[in-house]
């Protein structure tokens, strides 16, 4: 632990630290608009940190990983529309408190919550990463294509009717890495005869079209939607009476967060909605859940904060994302010619410390920023979506363009718009595609690896204790959500 | 109390189910036309082998959601507003030409064009912030980063 706090306060430079609060102010603007999440201003600003080395690079999604889940719960509070999805939940309380007066003290919580949760995520991301990662240095091909499997499986243990679909949005993701040249054969696939696909769909573009030119086409649905914004007075420090009643959702929250945010593909939202249920359920006052409690926006800001810690440990030691924003941040490190994974820790530690030190800068810099200025980033609500969101397409445009100067990389982040459009329309949702799609390559690569290791024996997987224990979970988490459904539709038709 | 007479509305799922049957189809239609390699240089899997099974897996899935949708209704989605496609149609416009007029002309004419297509009238408001942004991008993206820009004809204008 010492080492690395050394190692963090070694790296941690004027200029990093600079960067690290442009980032975090960044964060909380974008994420304090109702439609810019965390993931789509990483999508959006992955291709300036293409011009930044990559330690900077990640530095900066970090911080603005960090502050854009405190940024949404802003307008959760003041207009009830989370600015970010995993803020959603902060306002089945938080506008009831602002609505009786009382949107500093939700305010001042919510920050104070965020912070204590961002801060015990970052301590459980600098022990278990090194651990995780010492595990799985022995990791072989093998390992890793059930890994992968495991890490893909989960977008579908959510359950519920999502389930089947991110399953599907999964896959896709995964056929869609699978366009351009064949890296072991040299056969070109899926490009049709187009140049441009020869080297395979470019990660930014597509992230740009699923999450910014998306949400655009999204916005334009919804011109006629008016919010009302409610007064607020300064945030404030939670009192020592407001602890006494939130310190236990604050707890719960903390360790919940880390948790869901340490398993693959489940991040912040997910972890935001199962504190709330659960912070309800252990509370002595759970009539005032939904009417103003403090408890109510103390668990979940502290749990979507957390989970962004959490999410980092299997990104950073596996080179599985934890999130669909850690996915992004994943592409950009690929894009960097990074791949994070256990060899990271010996080979170039500095990432680490650069992560470890930005998100830790992230959650004090956004505490004062989200104290003395709340009022400030609350007035960013006021800038009409007729000209927010042009300004989004103009980045859009820019960034998708920018990494290869490529126009057909526009015209792919245009297709991928509508299709993420489309996706969200019909309940997809865009993140598990980023996952497949990050996450192709290594699946295919490692599974025909391992084919060669077991001289083409799909059988040698069983004889890897690692894999089999990894493919056995992934068949429960699969196969259980699955039968529960199935059994439960067989049920209402029967009772029908 | 019994549901109207007539056909029932199809649950949007089956529709979604159909589309996804029918891009796994023509993938793996697309998967038999990749070239071959010759079976004296292949070790492993070929190409197309990987592709093939994750298609089979999107299949399986696919009819799965069908099976789930299957005898069940739904509200209909609502009606994707004229403004979406009016929406897309300027997105589209401004790709095409983008190549020809230059990365920063067009997207200052587009954003003006978007915030006035959405109802934006105020002029004084949506011109200020249109050029203030374009010079932003121009500075920031191109004299700063050095990220080169296609400027067609009115290139000139940017200095």
């Amino acid at each position: 632990m010492l080492e690395f706090l050394g190692g963090v306060q070694a790296i941690m430079t004027g200029e990093l630290l600079l960067v690290v609060f442009i980032g975090t102010l960044l964060g909380i603007f974008v994420g304090a608009l109702p439609g810019l999440s965390g993931s789509t201003t990483s999508a959006l600003l992955l291709p300036l940190t293409v011009t930044m080395n990559p330690v900077t690079a990640i530095a900066f999604l970090g911080a603005i990983y960090c502050a854009a889940n405190y940024g949404g719960s802003i307008t959760a509070i003041l207009i009830n529309t989370p600015g970010d999805p995993s803020a959603s939940v902060t306002a089945f309380d938080g506008y009831p408190m602002a609505a009786r007066g009382e949107a500093g003290r939700a305010l001042g919580m919510s920050a104070v919550a965020s912070t204590i949760g961002g801060i015990f995520s970052v301590l459980v991301l600098v022990v278990a990463t090194p651990l995780l990662s010492r595990f799985a240095y022995s990791f072989g091909p093998p390992e890793y294509f059930a890994l992968a499997v495991f890490g893909l499986s989960m977008l579908g243990a959510v359950g519920g009717a999502g389930a089947l679909k991110s399953l599907i949005a999964g896959c896709l993701g995964v056929l869609l890495a699978c366009v351009g040249m064949d890296l072991t054969t040299g056969v070109e696939r899926f490009t049709f005869g187009l140049p441009d696909l020869t080297d395979g769909i470019s990660f930014v573009p597509v992230l740009t079209g699923l999450f910014a030119v998306a949400e655009l086409i999204e916005q334009a649905t919804r011109l006629d939607e008016k919010v009302e914004r409610l007064p607020m007075a300064a945030a404030r420090l939670p009192s020592v009476a407001d602890f006494r009643k939130a310190g236990k959702s604050i707890g719960i929250g903390s360790v919940l967060g880390t948790f869901i945010g340490v398993l693959p593909a489940l991040g912040a939202t997910t972890a935001a909605i199962i504190t709330y249920n659960e912070v309800r359920r252990f509370s002595r006052h759970k009539e005032e859940f939904g009417r103003g409690a403090i408890e109510g926006i103390a668990g979940p800001e502290a749990a979507n904060n957390s989970a962004v810690g959490g999410s980092m440990v299997p990104t950073l030691a596996l080179g599985i994302p934890g999130s669909a924003t850690t996915a992004i941040i994943l592409a950009g490190l690929l894009v960097q010619g990074v791949r994070p994974g256990p060899h990271l820790f010996t080979e170039q530690p500095q990432f680490l410390y650069a992560v470890f030190g930005s998100m830790l800068a992230a959650n004090l810099i956004f505490l004062v920023l989200g104290l003395f200025l709340a009022k400030l980033f609350a007035m960013i609500t006021l800038i009409p979506n007729a000209i927010l969101w042009p300004a989004v397409l103009f980045c859009s445009v820019i960034g998708a363009y920018a990494p290869n100067q490529a126009m057909g990389d526009v015209w792919t982040m245009l297709v991928f718009g509508i299709v993420g459009f489309l996706f969200r329309r019909h309940g997809f949702s865009p993140a598990p595609l980023v996952m497949g799609l990050v996450l192709g390559q290594l699946v295919e690569e490692s599974l025909k690896q391992s084919l060669i290791i077991f001289d083409q024996r799909w059988m040698g997987f069983l004889e890897r204790p690692v894999a089999v224990t990894l493919f056995a979970v992934t068949i429960v988490l699969f196969v259980l959500p699955l039968l529960f459904q199935g059994y439960r539709a067989m049920r209402a038709r029967a009772a029908r | 109390m019994r549901p109207p007479p007539g056909p029932r509305p199809r649950h949007p799922d089956t529709t979604v189910a159909a589309v996804i049957l029918v891009v796994a189809a023509a993938a793996f239609a697309a998967t038999l036309g990749f070239d071959t390699i010759p079976a004296s240089l292949m070790e492993g899997m070929g190409p197309e082998r990987f592709p093939q099974l994750v298609i089979a897996v999107m299949a399986g899935l696919a009819l799965l959601l069908l099976w789930r949708s299957r005898g069940r209704t739904a509200e209909p989605l609502p009606r994707i507003p004229p403004m979406a496609y009016a929406t897309v149609l300027l997105l589209a416009a401004t790709v095409f030409v983008l190549p020809w007029l230059g990365v920063v002309p067009t997207m200052t004419v587009a954003m003006f064009a978007l915030g006035w297509l959405w109802g934006e009238r105020r002029v004084w408001l949506l011109l200020p912030v249109t050029l203030l942004f374009a010079a932003g991008v121009q500075a920031l993206f191109v004299r700063t980063l050095g990220i080169t820009l296609p400027v067609g004809p009115f290139g000139f204008l940017l200095g």
